[in-house]
């Protein structure tokens, strides 16, 4: 057919036809709702061991899912699930009914540190749990916490797991604990909730001399850091503020009890001592590996250090000369994690410098950092001098801190802000802690190195990670002789101390995507502009409150009825967001009525104000914190990434 | 005259329990009348050049806050711009009169104009420190709010604010150390790995 030839009307028609089919090919599904709602989604977590096929069928082709994935639900039939990582419309595939987890409310457990409060222990039975609760029987309840502690539970202990002995902190861990139902209590004279979570025991397949060995590979695991200081006449500032975080970060690994598994070393390095020969020496070891382990011992020798008098008359120090001598001269074998960290102002010299003392390129001086399995970590201080090339440096310190799959370590510390400095290093060394603490606390699955030295640490970190996946394992304490431990259990704990009632033993959490997050600090900073307006002229806040209403509701039908009534909160006027609407908690912004605001004091409007702003900047702290964002089935985050806020948090 | 002088007995001088009622009155009259945070009553000066010493300012008898709400909507029929050096002394009177609601609202709506030392007043009202209760309308210092103000001060330029946010970060490093929850969640704004 010749399109010439076909009348303009039929053209039109054959446009409009096309247009219509792929507007159809084109146009995304959408996960299926949650019962009753109209922009919250049906979700569900994947337990251990759970497979994504590409059809429901067993026969097709199936990969592993990361433990306690949060997954989207698209499809459902008898048997399967068709599921995604995202809400957009990109499914991933098919996961079996049962390896997955409901979890519509998105709720989630996390610990407190238990130095000043017992342990969490979870119940088999609920019966067994409410009585305690009921009854209010401490006695009971610290026997049977005694003999879990102990490790000789009688055998038919109603205690199924415990809390681990370590603290983990949820915001440099993530971890999953679903909440699957809770309901509200007395312990005490104190109002609780009985809460029922799933978690996954320890180690799953290891038998019992396994998982011995694999406790003392955990309990084993050592980082060693290793500083390596630019001590020219600039760097006074930043040599006082390394000791004080190295400080604080020693006091943090005492508190945690990792005294001997976390040490550090420091070397210390000039410049060309031809050149300057006032500058003393080119690089000087204050403190190895070894000797690090104790703080005593590290202070004593990092005290000596102090800045050249004299100046080394160039901004190109000798970086490479004292990464070298930290690789070389240290015991690295005695570490699992080794971590080289250098702080600097000055680029670093090259192989073509003749006043260089190694003569290694930056990609040399990185081989010679990974062949023995260290990363390099660079803190370049771009302090503001016309002279200093900090372009060059920077591009030089990037390949020398690259570390391959993963992208390089380096930290550009603007104008050389000490304060700055001093937060990027405490971070780095606490994170450092922190991996070695995450392994010592749940014994995930930890093979001591075997392999290449090319080959370890970063990449067998990550690789760790992926194993252990988004939960917590527990001590599981019911394991019967011969028969494997359940991929997943359900049990029930309470959520304050047992015999403090008035402390709180865990945090709830509901996970919230970082466009929900987003939305909901924008709602709440329109609320705060109005309660500003409102302190100052009261008169027309009431007013204004409901005008907003109508704008942020999300159904802004339902607001003018609402809002009539003098007892009428924020809450029914149209202000609470549908992914906070059923968790057990309403928060005093939600609750608040216009009748109780116009009863107020000046003063007590102020303070709701502040409480209000606190929790804006919280909330927009974290959207920002990028780091702290998890995005389910990876990649980089996104509106779909995640991270647990604390009930108490919201509005 | 003997006579004359014992029936006097009932005069104050020399009948002590009149002196006790006195006592008592007088007492009543302190609670009553006496200074209230946030809610002074008694005033020596009310408005500068008023000789008012030793009487009771009427016009104090209003709730806390409303003398700086009525004088703020009093700026705002007078139109732009507003008379900010002017009303900041004024909100310092408050002050010092212990009026200290009126005083928080007028230096808040000073400093919602950008004038820089009601800006410093808010933040240092805050500051967790240099907090002094007997100053402040509220109970507690607030580092998130002395954080703002701060911030709004070295954007405008003023370099004293700047030492002041290194200030509140040592401050909450040492607090989040002790354990203090808010302390860590005010660190979240300082910590790296953050993208704007």
């Amino acid at each position: 057919m010749n399109l010439a030839l076909v009348n303009p009307l039929s053209r039109v028609l054959l446009i409009l036809g096309c247009l219509m089919i792929s507007l159809s090919v084109g146009a995304t599904s959408k996960p299926l709702l949650m019962e009753g709602k109209k922009t919250l989604y049906q979700r569900v977590l994947s337990v251990p061991d759970a497979r994504l096929y590409q059809t429901p069928t067993e026969s097709s082709d199936s990969s592993e899912i990361i433990p306690f994935s949060v997954l989207y639900v698209y499809e459902k039939s008898s048997d399967w699930i068709r599921v995604g990582y995202d809400s957009f419309g990109q499914t991933a595939g098919w996961v079996r009914r049962d390896q997955a987890i409901v979890w519509n409310q998105a709720l989630t457990v996390s610990f407190k540190d238990p130095q000043n409060i017992q342990r969490v222990m979870m119940f088999n039975r609920k019966d067994d749990l409410e009585k305690l609760v009921t009854d209010y029987d401490t006695e009971r309840y610290q026997s049977l916490y005694d003999a879990v502690v102990t490790g000789q539970p009688p055998s038919n202990s109603p205690v199924i797991a415990i809390q681990p002995e370590a603290h983990l902190e949820i915001r440099d861990n993530f971890y999953l604990v679903p909440i699957k139902q809770h309901e509200d209590v007395y312990l005490g004279s104190e109002q609780a909730r009985l809460l029922e979570i799933a978690s996954v025991p320890l180690d799953d397949s290891a038998s019992e001399s396994d998982l011995s060995n694999l406790d003392n590979a955990a309990r084993s695991y050592r980082s060693g850091i290793h500083f390596v200081i630019d001590s020219t006449q600039s760097m006074g500032p930043y040599i006082d503020r390394s000791r004080e975080v190295v400080a604080r970060v020693y006091s943090a690994i005492e508190r945690q009890g990792l005294t001997n598994q976390v040490s550090f070393g420091l070397t210390a390095y000039r410049d060309n001592l031809d050149m300057v020969p006032e500058l003393e020496y080119l690089t000087q070891r204050y403190v190895s590996l070894e000797e690090g382990t104790n703080v005593g011992q590290f202070f004593d020798r990092v005290n000596t250090l102090s800045p050249s008098d004299v100046s080394s008359r160039d901004f190109r120090e000798d970086a490479y000369a004292g990464i070298k001598s930290a690789i070389e001269d240290s015991a690295w074998d005695q570490f699992d994690a080794r971590y080289v960290v250098l702080i600097t102002d000055a680029g670093p010299r090259e192989s073509h410098d003749s006043l260089g003392d190694t003569r290694l390129s930056a990609q040399a001086i990185r081989q010679l950092a990974y062949d023995k399995g260290i990363s390099v970590w660079v803190l370049h201080l771009r302090t503001e001098s016309e002279a200093a090339n900090h372009e060059k440096a920077e591009a030089l310190y990037k390949q020398v801190s690259y570390y391959p799959g993963i992208g390089d370590f380096y930290y550009g510390v603007s104008l050389g802000q000490v304060d700055e400095f001093g937060t990027v290093l405490e971070v780095l060394a606490n994170q450092i802690t922190q991996q070695v603490l995450a392994t010592t606390n749940g014994v995930p699955p930890l093979p001591l190195p075997k392999r290449e030295a090319s080959q370890i640490q970063l990449a067998q970190l990550q690789d760790r990670v992926a194993k252990l996946g988004n939960a917590l394992r527990m001590r599981y304490l019911q394991k019967e002789s011969g028969q494997p431990l359940p991929k997943v259990f359900d049990a029930w704990m309470v959520d304050r101390d047992f015999i403090n009632p008035g402390l709180s033993a865990v945090d709830v959490r509901v996970l919230l995507t970082r466009n929900q997050l987003s939305d909901l600090k924008n709602v709440m900073q329109q609320v705060l502009e109005l309660a500003e307006e409102g302190v100052l002229s009261p008169q027309n806040f009431i007013d204004d409150l409901k005008s907003l209403a109508a704008t942020v509701s999300r159904d802004p039908s339902s607001v003018g009825g609402s809002t009539s009534g003098a007892g009428a909160n924020l809450a029914d006027m149209g202000y609470m967001r549908e992914y906070i609407e059923d968790l057990p908690y309403t928060g005093e912004v939600m609750n608040l009525t216009l009748e109780s605001w116009e009863e107020w004091s000046a003063k007590v409007q102020i303070e709701f104000m502040h409480k209000l702003e606190s929790k804006i900047n919280y909330y927009q702290a974290l959207h920002d914190h990028t780091d702290l964002w998890v995005t389910p089935g990876g990649g980089p985050v996104n509106g779909s990434s995640v991270f647990p806020v604390a009930l108490e948090l919201l509005p | 005259m003997s006579d004359s002088n014992e029936a006097g007995s009932s005069s104050p001088r020399q009948n002590p329990l009149i002196w006790i009622a006195l006592v008592v009155v007088g007492l009543i009259l302190f609670v009553f009348f006496g200074g209230e945070r946030g809610q002074s009553m008694m005033s020596r000066t009310v408005d500068a050049g008023e000789e008012t010493a030793g009487t009771i300012e009427r016009s104090l008898l209003a709730p806390p806050g409303m003398r700086a709400r009525e004088y703020i909507e009093q700026l705002r029929d007078n139109g732009e711009p507003y008379p900010l050096d002017v009303a900041y002394d004024k909100a310092d009177q408050y002050l010092v009169e212990g009026s200290l609601a009126d005083a928080h609202l007028l230096y808040f709506f000073v400093a919602r104009e950008d004038h820089l030392p009601a800006i410093m007043k808010m933040a240092e009202m805050s500051d967790p420190t240099l907090f002094q209760a007997q100053n402040s309308l509220l109970d507690h210092a607030d580092v998130i709010q002395a954080y703002k103000w701060y911030q709004k001060a070295a954007e405008l330029g003023h370099q004293a604010a700047a030492a002041r946010v290194d200030g509140l970060h040592q401050w909450a490093v040492a607090e989040a150390d002790a354990g203090n929850p808010h302390a860590k969640q005010f660190l979240l704004n300082f910590q790296p790995g953050v993208t704007q």
